[in-house]
């Protein structure tokens, strides 16, 4: 069995008497490991798929399945639970808390987790205690190359920083899996680069780590081991090899 | 702190009608009568039950001193104690009674930067000339007397001097023995005893009596008048809360939506919506404190110049605590105001736990 699995995912949206579909029918399995491009133009569905894997939003019919857990059919409490301990998310905008140094932001995400010590019943992946937290924190901002700006609050920091205290505080919790919207979609191709880099090796098979990044930027694709383009809410491809190799070329 | 003002007015009230205020029925007259004193000698002979009567001239001054540049106007009561009944117990704050000086109120003392033994200067009217004696109709002349001052009194009465009552005539040049109250006191003030009397007073000397009532009568008109005031008061509370509440509800509302990002992200990376309310609650409650401390210093100022005012007011004597707030109200405040806070911030935090997180995440902050 893959770790995530997405049987005829339907997601429609409904505004008066207008529906619009978002996902039609999306059937998916990711392995282990696996870092996955998911790409389209923009309204191909690719945010919307994301959120149903990160537990964000719930599809119309079809059931997601993340690591055993049926995320589809989980509560709103349980929706929490689950993307505190199994999810990373990086955002386009990277949704910093600005009031918290680029140090605190990634201890507030240990602080959620390291909190319920021994709580692994509820699926937790990792745990800290408060001691540690400092430590764990530190050391994904030095990963990240941050390490002499670890005290700046996210206004002193320049997208490219953010974004990286952004990676820091989605990976420093160790989940299983991390979710990546437009990660580069808001930062110009050489930090936006530099930033895939870092993502790129701290991730995958190696870590045992599955990542699904999604992206309208094409250049991105050869990152992936797979790369899944999405149009209309389908899949109308789904690569692996071709990519691959024409990755060590791109970059 | 307006309803500590208020229990001070209260309390000083019945104070002054449960001891200051020694008779059981006050009799006002229209004109001022000169032959007060025949007047209390008949009464206190033909009525069954009277025990005691005086009668008291009240007149007006105003008064300086050589330690202040301000003036104050008072109500000059002269008092007839020659029987040893003067119808008033004073509540002294220093000194005591002496027909020789004159007994000041503690607002004039402070007004007027003076204290016993000092001396004051009172210009009182001095009857110049009269043509009619009953009722008086005289012309008067501004004159000014010194007197040291013998007592200092804290009662309800806000500006107000005692003195005796011959004094005050002589430097009148009052006719004959003149007063506009007579005070009567009863063997056993029963309301039906009280009815009888007065009925036998206005049966008997009815001339030009403007009023006659009892001690409960007057005081009650007094608690009326605070009744209303405490109404007024109350519904000013009121609004006050229902006002409170709305801005709270808006600047709690507008807070909230300008985090609308910060609290979408945080419940993305997995913070339980408890620790969002207790967040929000706790950040909530802290401004409520500072604000409630702000709003309870502002108060007390505001409050403070008022009380001057209704001291300036010679109305009621108000005691100027410097603390004057009440711990119950004080605290009812605060528990008014963090209930308004918690409903107020019911519903926006409801709508933000209920965001759509996708949404929510992607606003781009300008």
């Amino acid at each position: 069995m893959s770790f995530i699995e997405l049987e005829n995912v339907y997601k429609t949206y409904t505004l008066g008497e207008t529906t619009t579909p978002a996902l039609s029918g999306i059937d998916l399995q990711i392995d282990r490991g696996e870092l996955v491009i998911v790409f389209g133009p923009s309204g191909a569905g690719k945010t919307t798929l994301l959120n149903m894997i990160g537990g964000l939003d719930i599809p119309t019919s079809g059931s997601v399945t993340v690591g055993e857990i049926q995320v589809s059919t989980l509560s709103a409490r349980w929706l929490t639970i689950y993307r505190k301990n199994k999810i990373g998310v990086v955002f386009q905008f990277f949704n910093l808390i600005s009031r918290l140094t680029a140090l605190e932001n990634v201890e507030y995400a240990l602080e959620l987790v390291g909190v319920r010590k021994n709580s692994d019943a509820e699926g937790a992946t990792a745990s800290f205690d408060s001691k540690g937290i400092r430590q764990k924190a530190v050391e994904y901002l030095n990963k990240v190359g941050l390490s002499e700006r670890i005290h700046h609050f996210p206004a002193q920091l320049s997208g490219g920083e953010q974004q990286r205290v952004s990676i820091a505080r989605a990976l420093a919790k160790e989940p299983e899996l991390l979710l990546a919207d437009e990660p580069t979609g808001n930062l110009d191709y050489k930090i936006g680069r530099s930033v895939l880099e870092i993502m790129e090796a701290m991730t995958g098979k190696a870590q045992n780590r599955t990542v699904v990044i999604v992206t309208h930027n094409e250049a991105i694709c050869p990152l992936g081991d797979r790369v899944v383009r999405l149009s209309d809410g389908q899949i109308v491809e789904n690569y692996t090899q071709e990519y691959v190799s024409a990755k060590e070329l791109y970059w | 702190m307006v309803f500590g003002m208020m229990d001070s007015m209260t309390y000083a009230l019945e104070f002054q009608y449960e001891v200051a205020e020694d008779w059981d029925l006050r009799v006002d007259y229209a004109e001022m009568p000169t032959n007060a004193s025949q007047i209390a000698i008949a009464i206190n002979n033909s009525i069954e039950g009277v025990t005691n009567v005086t009668y008291h001239l009240i007149s007006g001054a105003t008064v300086t001193s050589n330690k202040s540049e301000a003036s104050k106007q008072v109500q000059l009561i002269g008092m007839n104690d020659s029987n040893g009944y003067t119808g008033h117990i004073f509540d002294f704050e220093n000194g005591k009674w002496d027909p020789e000086g004159i007994v000041l109120s503690v607002p004039v003392a402070e007004k007027l930067n003076v204290w016993t033994n000092d001396i004051v200067d009172l210009e009182i009217p001095r009857l110049k000339n009269y043509t009619s004696l009953a009722p008086l109709r005289a012309h008067f002349e501004m004159v000014n007397v010194s007197f040291r001052i013998s007592g200092i009194v804290d009662e309800f009465n806000g500006l107000v001097a005692y003195m005796e009552l011959n004094k005050l005539v002589n430097v009148s040049y009052f006719p004959g023995q003149p007063a506009n109250t007579i005070l009567i006191k009863v063997k056993t003030p029963t309301s039906d005893q009280l009815d009888s009397i007065r009925k036998e007073i206005y049966a008997k000397y009815s001339y030009n009596i403007r009023n006659i009532f009892t001690k409960e009568e007057q005081s009650s008109d007094f608690l009326d008048l605070l009744d209303l005031i405490y109404f007024i008061i109350y519904i000013v509370a009121i609004f006050a809360v229902i006002l409170s509440c709305s801005i709270v509800y808006n600047t709690i509302y507008i807070n909230l939506q300008e985090q609308q990002r910060e609290i979408a992200t945080l419940l993305t990376i997995g913070t339980p919506n408890r620790r969002l309310i207790r967040n929000v609650t706790f950040e909530n409650l802290i401004v409520t404190i500072i604000g409630s401390l702000f709003g309870l210093i502002l108060g007390w100022v505001m409050l403070w110049f008022f009380m001057r005012l209704i001291l300036d007011l010679e109305f009621f004597r108000v005691k100027l605590d410097f603390f004057f707030f009440l711990e119950k109200t004080t605290l009812i405040s605060f528990g008014l105001t963090f209930i308004g806070v918690l409903t107020a911030q019911f519903f926006p935090l409801r709508r933000a736990l209920n965001l759509n997180l996708a949404e929510a995440t992607k606003e781009r902050v300008v």
